[in-house]
């Protein structure tokens, strides 16, 4: 079943070639069969593997599945079901690469084996870049391509230095080791630099606001799934694998890339590009509780990314489709005030006001960060929150209440108004019962911590044979 | 000393991306960091005078230490085909690049980011 989560995109990305007329609907047949899959099997119950030509680890390559992957995999799924509904015009000659996109990201979620993640994370690459390049966005394309090419190589960098110390490239088998404090140095600060690309981490951020305006399709899949998938790897890495070793590095730059992410963001004249950056200071808050360390820390990163992937999924989706439709944007809401109505819930759910999901996330992360008497995380919290306050306000009044031009009203289709919405009210149900998201999370970020269950329960099959 | 000569190449591979301006050298910049993190990874499994993992009748003077970990080698196979997938996709945006911009120096580049 594990193998089938990346067999089934894959198998269909190369059918879409041959039947091109029929890629929307393989898309979103793996995107539902998926889903189905995942949740027809529900949680796992401790670890399950999958090794790929039976060999047992730590030999060869295995695929995971344990509480923190499956919560990854059903959240990029599920982001991938609502893509592949969404009007053909949006996605028009995508849908190979984003059933490829698919293949990679849930690769790269399920995958045990460090080089294997190598593998998956530059497809993901690969793929996003011919995305990013939709609506002939190529300069900020090939920006992306060759941050995200030399990203690549430090990862493998790191992989490979992980090899030469441990021996192994089996994540629950280096678990298990004790590498020298050199070896770990090296490893996490390579790692640092491979994942921070795609995880937008300052100063690696430079494609995001090119990438994320250049069309609607990029921001909807990287702004969502990838940097979902991308977050849970940082998880697995620097929680699971190296046991929080590297992480204050890692905390230490998310905590600048907050303040430069607010900061970008309130600069911006452009609508996608203000919440582009807006992104990566979320991102900020995210790796930040992640290089905590403690589980419940983990917790409400996860919390907070779930939070934040579906308002900003909102944003993206409202924004990228009225872009193209209107030249000027000023008091387009009063035309469309259910897409207005959705826009603004998300927005006011990123800046954390009450009433909305992202209040529940941010006010838990600085609650739990001053238990764990660090004064600093809720200090750049809050000033970013107050930037952010500042952007939110303004890009609302204006697409409100500034005077409209006399252009004629576009008709947006039924889904584009359908998903938005419903997402704006999951994040008013997650304010009023944060537990439709924190079940899942807490599962995650348990599995994200227990390094001891993780390795057990991968290498045991080396022992019990399969 | 191989790793030196690694560690150098991927210096003189960030100093390209650094400096340069045309386009097509940042791409030359990034295949000289795939190869000297290649280069690396194939040091790696070296062993001087070392043997095929492959036993047979005919090692009469067999020794695990002089077996080459073939590991490393099939790794950096795929990390050689990755590499070139991203160069060829590199190659191809240059060229719709230059179609469109009538340039492929980041000069001319300014403003291009919406």
């Amino acid at each position: 079943m594990i193998s089938l989560l990346v067999a089934t995109p894959l198998l269909l990305a190369f059918l879409s070639i041959l039947w091109k007329k029929q890629a929307e609907v393989m898309l979103f047949f793996a995107a539902v069969v998926n889903v189905l899959l995942l949740l027809v099997k529900g949680f796992p119950n401790g670890v399950e593997i999958h090794a790929m030509g039976s060999w047992k680890p730590p030999f060869g390559i295995n695929l995971v599945l344990d509480n923190a992957s499956f919560y990854a995999v059903l959240v990029v799924n599920l982001f991938f079901m609502m893509i592949s509904i969404l009007p053909g015009k949006m996605k028009k000659s995508y849908t190979t690469s984003l059933l490829l996109l698919l293949t990679a990201a849930n690769g790269f979620i399920l995958t045990g084996d460090l080089f294997n993640s190598f593998v998956f994370m530059e497809i993901m690459t690969i793929t996003a870049v011919t995305i990013a390049s939709k609506r002939d966005n190529f300069y900020n394309s090939y920006k992306y391509l060759i941050l995200g090419g030399v990203a690549g190589s430090f990862y493998l960098l790191a992989t490979v230095f992980t090899y030469a110390a441990a021996g192994s490239l089996n994540m629950a088998h280096v678990a298990t080791l004790t590498l020298s404090s050199g070896a770990l140095l090296a490893v996490t600060t390579l790692y640092t630099v491979g994942l921070g690309v795609e995880a937008k981490l300052f100063p690696l951020n430079g494609w995001v606001s090119g990438v994320y305006s250049g069309n609607e399709l990029a921001p909807l899949v990287l702004g969502t799934s990838v940097t979902f998938a991308i977050l849970y790897m940082v998880g697995r890495l620097f929680g699971t694998v190296f046991h929080g070793n590297g992480s204050e590095t890692l905390y230490v730059l998310a905590l600048i890339t907050i303040l430069a992410g607010e900061t970008a963001a309130l600069r911006q004249t452009n609508l996608l590009k203000t919440f582009a950056y807006s992104s990566v200071a979320q991102a900020g808050i995210v790796i930040a509780m992640i290089s905590k360390g403690t589980e419940e820390a983990i917790n409400l990163a996860y919390f907070h990314l779930s939070n934040d992937v579906v308002a900003k999924f909102t944003i993206f989706l409202v924004a990228g489709y009225l872009i193209y439709n209107y030249k000027d944007l000023d008091g387009v809401f009063k035309k469309h005030k259910v897409l207005g109505v959705a826009f603004s819930v998300a927005s006011f759910s990123l800046i954390g006001f009450p009433l909305f999901a992202g209040f529940q996330s941010k006010i838990r992360i600085i609650m739990e960060a001053f238990l764990l008497k660090d004064y600093l995380l809720p200090a750049v919290v809050l000033l970013g929150t107050i930037i952010e306050i500042g952007y939110v306000i303004r890009w609302n009044m204006r697409l409100w209440f500034d005077e409209e031009k006399e252009e004629e009203k576009v008709k947006v289709p039924f889904v584009i108004g359908f998903i938005s919405i419903m997402l704006a009210i999951i994040l008013v149900v997650v304010f009023l019962n944060p537990n439709v998201f924190l079940e899942g999370t807490q599962k995650m970020a348990k599995a994200i911590v227990d390094t001891k269950s993780y390795a057990q329960g991968v290498l045991s099959i080396a022992k019990g044979g399969m | 000393m191989v790793f030196w000569i690694s560690v150098s190449l991927i210096g003189v591979g960030i100093y390209g991306l650094l400096t340069q301006k045309n386009l097509f050298k940042h791409l030359i910049s990034l295949s000289i960091i795939d190869t000297a993190v290649n280069i690396l990874i194939v040091a790696l499994g070296y062993v001087d005078g070392g043997e095929a993992p492959i036993y047979t009748e005919k090692f009469s003077n067999f020794s695990l230490n002089n077996f080459v970990d073939p590991l490393p080698q099939a790794l950096v196979l795929t990390a050689i085909v990755i590499g070139v997938g991203v160069l060829a996709l590199g190659a191809s945006l240059l060229v719709r690049i230059e179609e469109k911009h009538t340039s492929i120096d980041v000069e001319d580049m300014k403003g291009v980011e919406k």
